[in-house]
């Protein structure tokens, strides 16, 4: 039987030497209405926002929906793990209910290469007890992996969103709240002492009035961060993780939302990666490790 | 941090790689800063300042050509202040450096004459360091990745810290009815980038390194892309080096094989 993959020659060889087989290609999709978050509750657009609690659990919702039908088609052809996970998400060109705008809905896509250890000879029907394992890690990362003494204890994805309020001058502490509860604003503000190491070199100092640091734009954005880092570890907790590799953070500074009557904006961090845990038993130790530049082999 | 989990950009051979050169990855840090810039009532963005009819609205866009000066400042205001976070990030996580550095900024943000800077990176301690016994001093920063970052201590050397120059430099008014070179806007490409590598040698000089590697040269393009706009944008890159004071420690060259 013939199978299907995404990999190239090389990591097809190298996962065959790591006694891996592909099986197929598997994918799952998925739209779900799911429009941009507005702080506050305020309602700009009746029916097409969202707070930003509201935000987060449905992103987060869809995403584990899509995931988890790509999960299954995995355990449909007997896969072992799922390699080279990538999500994707977009928004829908279908437009909204009547005249609305086309922005409300996402579509999540997610693919993978679906393959199962060698010795597991005959793939056939889901006889296996397993959950096909997901991670974003492409084969020569997977081997490196296991040849160290870890395993991909599956891929852990999270939304995060934060809301701050940001002082029309600048000079205000930001006040930061996460989906809407708790909140910190402890951030300190930008120190002052960092001297561009350019003088000299022919730059005209402007006037410094002109150009300051808005502290609390980052403090928003960090929020976001930590948010979703932390949401990544309480995932993994469960898997018996060491650590998570790998993790791509999808989109840095994403939606935001500023209008005329409101001061508040909005960072959306969308972050996924793959939980590692140590194999036991572990094997030994190899010598000095092969160099692949497996980095961004996709992108 | 929380359960001794850590969090990292890292693939996974390149977490292998930092475990193997005596490392262990701590978490992944971010700092960033947006930095106002106060715009003339009458302009609405900073690519518009920089548009068409610069040198006209703003007296700090040389009206004959010449840096920006304005712009350089800001962008180095910012950087400087993201670089200050992500450190304070990393500090907080014990970590005595921060590797795989990821660099990014955009004019007009989050608001009209905002400038977003941003870095996120892997903080990495040394193995067997409790944290927060981290060398205090210095923390190292680089944007080599994982793989790099063991083959650079391998041979005998240390991150001796990310360094950035940038360049804005609006180009003389030039136009042609023939097929011509445009002297203005080559010559504002060349300054520009000069200018970059210049700041960018200045800053490895300030930290007494031999060298800077993997450098990458920028020529963004937030600024030139309004119709008309005459200014050109460089953004120069790399991690400075120095030698590692013992180098007993140098090891024969890896190899590498390129997939």
């Amino acid at each position: 039987m013939s199978f299907t993959s995404e990999l190239s020659v090389s990591e097809f060889a190298l996962a065959a030497e790591a006694g891996l087989r592909p099986l197929r290609l598997v994918g799952a999709a998925g739209g779900f209405y799911l429009p941009p978050p507005v702080a506050g509750g305020r309602v700009r657009r009746p029916g097409a926002t969202l707070g930003p609690t509201d935000y987060a659990d449905r992103s987060n919702r869809a995403r584990d929906t899509v995931l988890d039908r790509l999960r299954e088609e995995a355990r449909a052809c007997g896969a072992h793990i799922v390699i080279g996970v990538s999500l994707r998400r977009q928004s829908a060109r279908q437009r909204g209910p009547g005249d609305g705008p086309a922005d409300v809905y996402q579509e999540f896509t997610a693919v993978g290469t679906a393959m199962a250890r060698a010795d597991h000879a005959d793939p056939g029907p889901p006889a296996d007890e397993r959950e096909p394992v997901l991670t974003n890690l492409r084969v020569p990362d997977y081997c490196k992996l296991v040849r160290h003494g870890f395993t991909p204890a599956g891929l852990v994805a999270a939304t995060a969103v934060a809301v701050g309020s940001a002082a029309s001058s600048g000079s205000l502490p930001p006040a930061v709240t996460v989906g809407g509860a708790a909140r910190s604003g402890s951030l300190r503000p930008a120190s002052a002492a960092y001297a561009p190491a350019d003088r000299g070199l022919g730059i005209v100092l402007g006037d410094p009035g002109t150009l300051h640091d808005r502290p609390e734009y980052h403090a928003v954005t960090r929020k976001a961060y930590s948010v979703a880092l932390e949401k990544l570890r309480t995932a993994a907790r469960p898997l018996g993780a060491a650590g998570i590799t790998a993790i791509e953070i999808d989109r840095l500074r994403a939606e935001w939302e500023q209008t005329e009557w409101s001061n508040e904006t909005i960072v959306v961090v969308h972050a996924m990666g793959t939980a590692v845990a140590p194999s036991a038993p572990a094997p030994e130790r190899q010598a000095p490790l092969t160099l692949m530049p497996v980095r961004h082999l996709d992108k | 941090m929380t359960g001794g989990m850590f969090t990292s950009g890292l693939s996974a051979s390149e977490f292998l790689l930092v475990r193997d050169a005596g490392f262990e990855p701590a978490g992944l840090v971010m700092g960033s800063s947006v930095c106002h810039i106060a715009l003339p009532p009458t302009v609405t963005s900073v690519a518009q300042l920089t548009g068409p009819s610069f040198g006209t609205i703003f007296s700090n866009v040389p009206k004959d050509g010449g840096e920006v000066a304005e712009l350089s400042r800001a962008m180095s205001l910012a950087r400087g202040t993201a670089t200050t976070r992500l450190e304070e990030d990393a500090r907080g996580l014990g970590a005595d450096g921060v590797i795989d550095i990821r660099v990014e900024s955009e004019w007009d943000s989050w608001y009209a004459g905002a400038l977003e800077f941003t870095m996120t990176g892997t903080a990495v301690r040394r193995v067997g360091a409790a944290p927060g016994s981290a060398a205090g001093d210095r923390l190292f920063t680089c944007d080599l990745s994982g793989q790099d970052f063991w083959k650079l201590l391998q041979s005998g050397h240390r991150p001796a810290g990310l360094v950035i120059g940038y360049c804005a430099y609006a180009a003389e008014p030039d136009s042609a009815l023939s097929n011509r070179e445009l002297a203005g806007p080559t010559r504002a490409i060349y300054t520009a980038r000069r200018l970059a590598v210049a700041r960018m040698r200045n800053e490895a000089g300030h930290l007494g390194a031999t060298g800077i590697v993997g450098v990458r040269l920028d020529g963004l393009g937030g600024l030139s892309r309004p119709a008309g706009s005459r200014t050109v944008e460089f953004r120069a890159a790399g991690t400075a080096i120095a030698p590692v004071m013992d180098t007993q420690t140098m090891q024969p060259s890896a190899t590498a094989l390129g997939l």
